[in-house]
């Protein structure tokens, strides 16, 4: 009996340790002690130092010559980007891809360190032309962690590019994505490019989503299209942050 | 100290798995959660010291990697554990038995994960419409690596 009631007050300890953590994170910071317990499990290169950067070029170095030839021609893209636009951006490197059955995300080797903030736009580059990835979530000193757009947590105001009608992108937990809040009216085309209308402080307008692949449903009051995501969140392997 | 080995062995182990291999096997982005299966496996076979403790650290590992929002996994992996801890002399323990006990306890931690979520007011998914992959995910996970374990906690030749 002594010992059941040695149990029950455990089981109220922890209880409220976990009703504390869950009332006072908006209070408290939780990323450091998030962010090593991250890399205990997912150990990656993680840039400390010089020293540490250096063991990072060792690292990749063995990586067969086309590798090397494909992420130039990558880097040229952003180096191109950086001189012929007005953006101000962070480029970053994709350490980690992560998924649970809540959130979807990645992790990139910028954080706090390097000027990042939350909320701030993620973009990628598919061939020659950019595209929303998502959007920091979460910063951590040395990474941050992205929301990528095929989250259901993810919005990002847009319209569609052939007749200006506005609505909302959002995930559906899958490779596609939906547009909704689309007007019942709004005349749906095929294969229409859907990109950024530039109605929030995040995404600047006209950076490409997705194309328009069918129409999910139409009721009294709006249409939803399913959408085909501009970029293969598989393939992706550096990030431009928007500053 | 032996049993504190195994204990930080054992949430290690599984930490790996959970978050570094299970990642690649979602099916509409819905995941076994092997910290869940553990905590069913413990509270079903061990004393409730056991699964209060391994209940608690694995919602920390879980809420600290996975869910952005600390303290969710802490509470129901608790709630589950002790619930069932309390149940495990009047359970009937076979295979039939132990399926329905995986597939309400995933549901019971992912609708409660949904309503922490809504009460505290964090945005959370709206294609619920697979939600029924979680419950039968874990089923079937749970039916294969509860034997994995059995063969674990007997290679450490602990009484839990």
């Amino acid at each position: 009996m002594k010992v059941k009631k040695t149990e029950f007050y455990l089981f109220i300890i922890y209880l409220i340790v976990g009703l504390f953590f869950l009332l006072g994170q908006q209070n408290f910071n939780f990323s450091k002690i998030n962010e090593k317990i991250l890399r205990f499990f997912t150990p990656q290169v993680v840039k400390t130092s010089t020293l540490e950067s250096n063991l990072e070029e060792i690292v990749y170095l063995p990586r067969d010559c086309q590798d090397i030839i494909l992420e130039n021609e990558r880097l040229r893209l952003i180096l191109d980007l950086k001189e012929s636009t007005s953006y101000k951006f962070k480029v970053a490197r994709v350490i980690e891809k992560q998924s649970s059955s809540w959130f979807s995300f990645l992790m990139v080797d910028k954080g706090e360190k390097d000027g990042i903030k939350r909320e701030q736009a993620v973009l990628a580059f598919n061939g020659q032309e950019l595209g929303v990835l998502g959007k920091i979530m979460e910063v951590y000193p040395r990474e941050s962690k992205v929301l990528l757009i095929n989250d259901p947590l993810c919005e990002v105001p847009a319209r569609l590019q052939s007749n200006r009608q506005e609505g909302i992108v959002s995930g559906r937990g899958e490779y596609f994505l939906e547009m909704k809040y689309l007007p019942v009216y709004t005349e749906i085309i095929i294969d229409d490019t859907i990109v950024t209308s530039g109605l929030s402080r995040i995404f600047s307008p006209g950076l490409k989503i997705g194309k328009v692949k069918k129409i999910i449903s139409k009721d009294g009051l709006q249409k939803r299209v399913l959408v085909e995501p501009f970029l293969n969140f598989g393939q992706v392997e550096e990030v431009l942050i928007l500053e | 100290m032996k049993k504190f080995i195994f204990f930080l062995v054992t949430l290690v182990i599984f930490g790996f798995f959970q978050f570094d291999f299970i990642p690649y096997l979602g099916i509409k982005n819905y995941f076994p959660n092997l910290f869940l299966i553990l905590i069913i496996y413990f509270s079903l076979n061990s004393t409730m010291l056991v699964t209060l403790n391994f209940g608690f650290w694995a919602g920390l590992l879980e809420d600290a990697i996975n869910s952005n929002v600390w303290g969710v996994n802490i509470i129901l992996f608790l709630l589950i554990g002790f619930f069932l801890s309390n149940l495990k002399d009047k359970i009937i323990k076979n295979y039939f038995s132990l399926s329905i006990i995986l597939f309400f306890a995933s549901l019971l931690h992912f609708w409660g994960s949904f309503l922490i979520f809504k009460v505290f007011s964090y945005p959370v998914r709206e294609g619920l419409i697979f939600s029924w992959i979680y419950p039968f995910y874990n089923l079937v996970f749970g039916l294969v690596i509860f034997p994995l374990i059995d063969w674990w906690v007997k290679l450490w030749k602990i009484s839990t």
